[in-house]
């Protein structure tokens, strides 16, 4: 049944962000040929009105690329506070769990929200195409080879800061999830009620981030205060402070990605219960 | 034939208002059932208890021996009171998605019954007039062949006519070893096809009767015991 539910959540939203990355990458696609045009004519590079509108076509672009990440923020709200609504008398009514809906959900915002971020990240590529920032590429590989050299972990770096991105945003999915579950429960009004559960969540979690914040500083204080960031006459780090810093990151990444993951736990757990024992679509 | 539906202290509240107050009832596997009462009386949150998209606050309802939930919703056919279809959707995706969550889904019934409609499945759903999207929805939910239907108010804001061909497409189309429950407060146009009927006031079963047993007790036809019962 989840399968069957991600195909219509998938027919559901694919629409509206198809045309939005497709408005996206045509404006990026426009920019670069302007700023090519200016960069190989010098009569256009003179032109205050091919600046204008070169200027123009860029804010149109910087507006689309916000709107990208508006849109995809606001659908994925919409999409499960509507079937919290009217359209619950469809959803609710099939022979689904609470469990599958919510998946269903989250797995698709979740897809959406990295594809926007991906569409992003490629139409800024595209836009400074024409500088050919791609020769800089190779600076890359040996900045990479000189953290080896000093004795870092790169790879694995971009592994948890990979799976802290991916915990961290199904964690704030899910909180928005269970403040839409909560909400009617709350107040009268259905968004007052969502809204209001939502600020709670928020002031909740900055003092739950406060005390995370707190134990790991402790906890971080005694065992890293004798690193010595000293570096030696090769530019190099001593292997001791190296390893001291691989223990720092991971130490500090662990235990984020331990606090975003039971976060992540309790708010799926809460959108269930009362999506299955406070379901109310009045 | 068993009980298809059975409620015991079944208890809703809304705040301070009390929508359903301890409703004991019991409903046999083959009837149709009128669950008749003025507007506020508590159908609708009867039938949304029994589909399970409303918690109660005391008491329980069970389907078939089952409280409310994947399992029964796949033995219950059910028609809110509202459109609920997405407004992307054509009337083939409302369709397909009837042929993939239900097992029971008649296709071919379906498609019979749109086309002698002449709806167009091409269409989009938003884009049909609000009688006509009622009338799909409709032939959604009797295309099924469900254990129980819960239809609320199917005949309430469409003209006569229109109520004639709900109340026919109910009647050629439900499985006849299930039970139809149909909630209203337009009782003479429905009760010619009632077996029993249920009255329901501010929440209270007033009174539950077969339809023949009413009319032979008071010689009244069901209308008129209705409007003496819910006399303002």
């Amino acid at each position: 049944m989840l399968s069957k539910l991600l195909k219509y959540e998938f027919k559901a939203t694919a629409r509206i962000f198809l045309l939005t990355y497709g408005a996206l990458v045509a404006l990026a696609l426009v920019n670069a040929g302007l700023i090519t045009l200016r960069t190989t004519s010098s009569a256009l590079s003179g032109s205050s009105l091919y600046g204008l509108a070169t200027t123009l076509m860029m804010m149109l672009y910087g507006l689309a690329a916000v709107a990208v990440v508006i849109v995809t923020l606001i659908i994925i709200l919409v999409r499960f506070y509507r079937m919290l609504g009217d359209e619950g008398h469809l959803w609710f009514t099939l022979p689904v769990t609470a469990t599958q809906h919510i998946l269903s959900k989250l797995i698709v915002a979740f897809v959406w929200m990295i594809a926007s971020l991906v569409v992003v990240i490629a139409s800024v590529a595209l836009v400074v195409l024409p500088t050919a920032w791609y020769q800089h590429l190779g600076s890359v590989g040996s900045s990479w080879n000189a953290l080896v050299a000093q004795g870092f972990n790169p790879g694995a770096w971009t592994v948890v800061v990979l799976a802290l991105l991916v915990i961290s945003l199904v964690c704030s999915i899910l909180e928005y999830y269970a403040a839409m579950a909560i909400g009617p429960n709350l107040l009268k009004s259905r968004l007052g009620g969502s809204v209001l559960t939502y600020v709670i969540f928020y002031f909740a979690l900055e003092l739950i981030n406060l005390g995370v914040l707190m134990v790991l500083s402790f906890g971080v204080s005694g065992k890293f205060s004798n690193i010595n960031f000293a570096i030696s006459d090769t530019g190099m780090l001593s292997t001791e402070t190296a390893s001291a810093i691989n223990r720092l990151v991971s130490t500090t990444s662990l235990t984020v990605g331990v606090e975003y993951l039971v976060l992540a736990v309790v708010f799926f757990c809460l959108a269930r219960y009362f999506m299955t024992r406070k379901l109310n679509l009045a | 034939m068993g009980t298809i539906l059975q409620a015991q202290g079944l208890t809703k509240r809304f705040g301070q208002t009390t929508a359903l107050d301890n409703v004991e009832l019991s409903l046999e596997s083959g009837r149709i059932v009128g669950l008749l009462g003025p507007n506020g009386s508590g159908k609708t949150t009867f039938i949304k208890i029994a589909s399970g998209l409303l918690t109660p606050t005391a008491g329980q309802v069970l389907i078939d021996g089952v409280a409310p939930g994947p399992q029964t919703k796949a033995q219950v056919s059910y028609l809110p009171d509202r459109t609920y279809f997405d407004n992307w959707m054509k009337v083939s995706d409302c369709l397909e998605l009837f042929a993939d969550f239900y097992q029971d889904f008649d296709r071919v019934k379906a498609n019979d019954m749109l086309h002698s409609l002449g709806i167009d499945a091409s269409k989009t759903f938003k884009t049909l007039s609000k009688g006509t999207q009622e009338k799909v929805q409709l032939a959604l939910v009797m295309s099924r062949q469900a254990k129980l239907y819960l239809l609320d108010e199917p005949i309430g804001g469409v003209d006569p006519a229109a109520r004639d061909f709900i109340l026919d497409t109910i009647i050629r189309n439900y499985n006849e070893e299930g039970t139809v429950v149909i909630s209203t407060h337009l009782i003479s146009d429905i009760e010619k096809v009632l077996d029993d009927v249920i009255f329901l006031w501010d929440g209270r079963i007033e009174r539950t009767d077969s339809v023949d047993h009413i009319r032979e007790q008071s010689g009244k036809s069901v209308d008129e015991v209705f409007r003496e019962v819910f006399k303002c």
